[in-house]
């Protein structure tokens, strides 16, 4: 416990409330993040891009204030920066990224479920999208073939010409899903949050 | 070192037109150039490129693109592989230890305190505060963070998801909370800064004695010296409200010792000075539910059924040092009610920046042993700000869930 500041009415809360939020999101992402790596979580990735999108939307239903996903992400981008590790670029990328489809997304609307759902699915499928973006950048369109040639070869193995592309199909799918169950947690918590600050819809 | 950061600037932009040019041997060039620059000037960040993990996917990479790009013409034991494909896969290496390496050099320029400097030169002062703030939220964050995942373990999966489920919703309340906090306007600190030994007490108990000659309601604590034959021998606490007094640390062999009795005696009051300006009686309770000290929560009681519902304009806290630097000590009590008209304080000068951080800017300051006229100013300051303050409406009700 240190100094307890008693809070008076706010007139502005966005900028508090990107700075709480945003120091939240670095924080998840130093720790939770960490652990996710270290243990080698399969979808990793898209659970922690879920777990953000979560966190933003749930801090839409508290102030629905647009822009306000956008600032957040930046300022949890640079907190990541504190992160021990040597390759921090990415990452910040990553999290700015998320935070600018979830702002695309909850534009029309911050406390429809249907956009916290579409906010969550297109934050985790960024994880995929940056990953195949990063392995152009870094190694060219030759990573890219590489990546068509085995799912060529992948159906030819199991004998059916389209099954690597179903293959590739099915995986898109969970990572929708992770980030779409993300959407409609950080929408609830949001929700109850609110509810028990007495914050009116 | 900005020469060293504009060199390898240069080099790198060089780098990054060789590399894109699609050639094997111009790519293959450019990485030594830039390993070469980074051995020169930045030894640390080539090391980071021992990343085994990293080299086996992209010996993996290379040995399948000879496999499985292109036309196989060329024949190594029983494996064919095409030259067309082990020379792309090999310029998809040079071209990935290249940028790995400039990336692991362009995260490192960002941790930088150059770029915040950046961000306030481009007019996002806001932007930059709030950056600033946040990075002090982040331990106590991630003290949290680091419990969600284990909450619930060993119960059943029902059980675990609603005990995770309500820890996000506790870590999201937390979040608005603090951000409520921060809307909170600063509070007036009057600080007399000096070295030990410097005479802080003895000024603010002056400044003390003048202000409430005038009328102004103190509340708080002092802790003056003990001197036995000129020598500072222990410390005493002072309730600046009552008067009471209680003996607080003796020196000992290797310096001084303080008794536990003393802090718990000291919070207490802290605690309900803090609530007397609140002028809540449910503040004061508040207030002993954050110690974890029994004899706090008891003195606290003790203290509302005894008068202290009353009107304070100025809070006192004396002998603020190292362990306040750190958040500890009397910090530990103090509770910053809008309706605080001013804080005085007595801070060692080595602690001054860390405190002001904790307790917010001094306001006025003034140093022990500073020329009288000094002083007098710094008094008809603190005095003028007090009278001011009366005259204010009280702020509005804060909201429900922080009262609690």
């Amino acid at each position: 416990m240190g100094i307890q500041h008693h809070a008076k009415a706010p007139t502005s809360l966005f900028w508090p409330m990107a700075t709480a939020f945003g120091a939240l999101w670095g924080a998840v992402e130093i720790t939770l993040g960490s652990f996710l790596h270290m243990l080698k979580i399969p979808f990793g990735g898209a659970i922690l891009a879920s777990l953000g999108a979560a966190l933003l939307i749930a801090q839409r239903q508290v102030l629905p204030q647009r822009g306000l996903s956008m600032v957040t992400a930046l300022i949890a981008a640079l907190c990541k920066s504190l992160s021990p590790g040597g390759v921090i670029l990415g990452p910040m990328i990553g999290i700015t990224m998320e935070g600018l489809l979830v702002e695309l997304a909850l534009l029309v609307s911050s406390r429809f479920i249907g956009c916290a759902i579409l906010a969550g699915m297109l934050a985790a499928m960024w994880t995929v999208f940056h990953k195949l973006l990063s392995s152009f950048v870094f190694y060219g369109m030759t990573l890219i073939e590489l990546y068509v040639a085995v799912l060529q070869k992948a159906g030819q193995w199991l004998g059916h010409e389209g099954a690597g592309w179903w293959m590739a199909l099915l995986f898109v799918g969970i990572i929708s899903s992770i980030g779409a169950i993300g959407g409609i947690f950080g929408w609830r918590v949001g929700q109850d949050a609110a509810r028990s600050l007495e914050i009116p819809p | 070192m900005r020469r060293q950061r504009a060199f390898l600037g240069v080099v790198a932009v060089v780098c990054l037109i060789l590399q894109f040019e699609g050639d094997l041997k111009l790519s293959a060039l450019s990485t030594m150039l830039w390993l070469l620059a980074l051995a020169l000037t930045d030894r640390p960040q080539l090391r980071r490129l021992w990343m085994p993990r990293f080299w086996m996917i992209s010996i993996l990479f290379a040995l399948g693109s000879g496999l499985l790009l292109g036309k196989p013409d060329w024949t190594l034991g029983p494996i064919t592989l095409s030259t067309f494909g082990l020379k792309a896969g090999a310029l998809m290496v040079f071209r990935g230890v290249f940028l790995f390496a400039l990336m692991g050099w362009a995260s490192k320029l960002i941790v930088d305190k150059d770029i915040q400097q950046a961000i306030q030169k481009m007019g996002m002062a806001k932007f930059s505060n709030a950056l600033n703030t946040a990075f002090g939220f982040i331990p106590s964050f991630a003290e949290r963070a680091r419990a969600a995942p284990l909450a619930g373990r060993g119960e059943g999966i029902a059980t675990r998801f609603r005990r995770i489920y309500l820890t996000a919703v506790d870590l999201v309340k937390h979040a608005v909370l603090l951000a409520h906090s921060l809307e909170t306007p600063t509070p007036f600190v009057a600080a007399v800064v000096g070295p030990p030994g410097s005479g802080k007490t003895t000024l603010i108990q002056n400044v003390a004695k003048q202000l409430r000659a005038e009328g102004f309601r103190l509340s708080g604590i002092m802790q003056p010296a003990i001197h036995e034959g000129g020598a500072r021998v222990g410390y005493q606490l002072c309730d600046v409200a009552s008067g009471e007094v209680v003996n607080f640390a003796r020196r000992a062999e290797h310096g001084f010792v303080f008794a536990n009795e003393g802090w718990a005696w000291a919070r207490s009051r802290i605690i309900a000075s803090s609530a007397a300006v609140a002028g809540s009686v449910d503040a004061v309770h508040a207030g002993a539910a954050h110690s974890a000290d029994a004899p706090v929560a008891h003195s606290v009681d003790m203290l509302v059924n005894n008068s202290l519902a009353h009107f304070v304009d100025c809070l006192v806290l004396d002998e603020l040092g190292r362990l306040e630097a750190k958040g500890e000590g009397h910090l530990l009590a103090l509770t910053l009610p809008p309706s605080l008209a001013a804080l005085l304080v007595a801070v060692r000068q080595d602690c001054a920046d860390e405190i002001s951080k904790r307790i917010g800017p001094f306001t006025l300051r003034v140093a022990a042993g500073a020329p009288p006229d000094e002083v007098t100013r710094f008094i008809e300051a603190l005095r003028s700000h007090l009278r001011d303050a009366r005259l204010t409406p009280a702020p509005p009700p804060i909201l429900k869930e922080i009262e609690k």
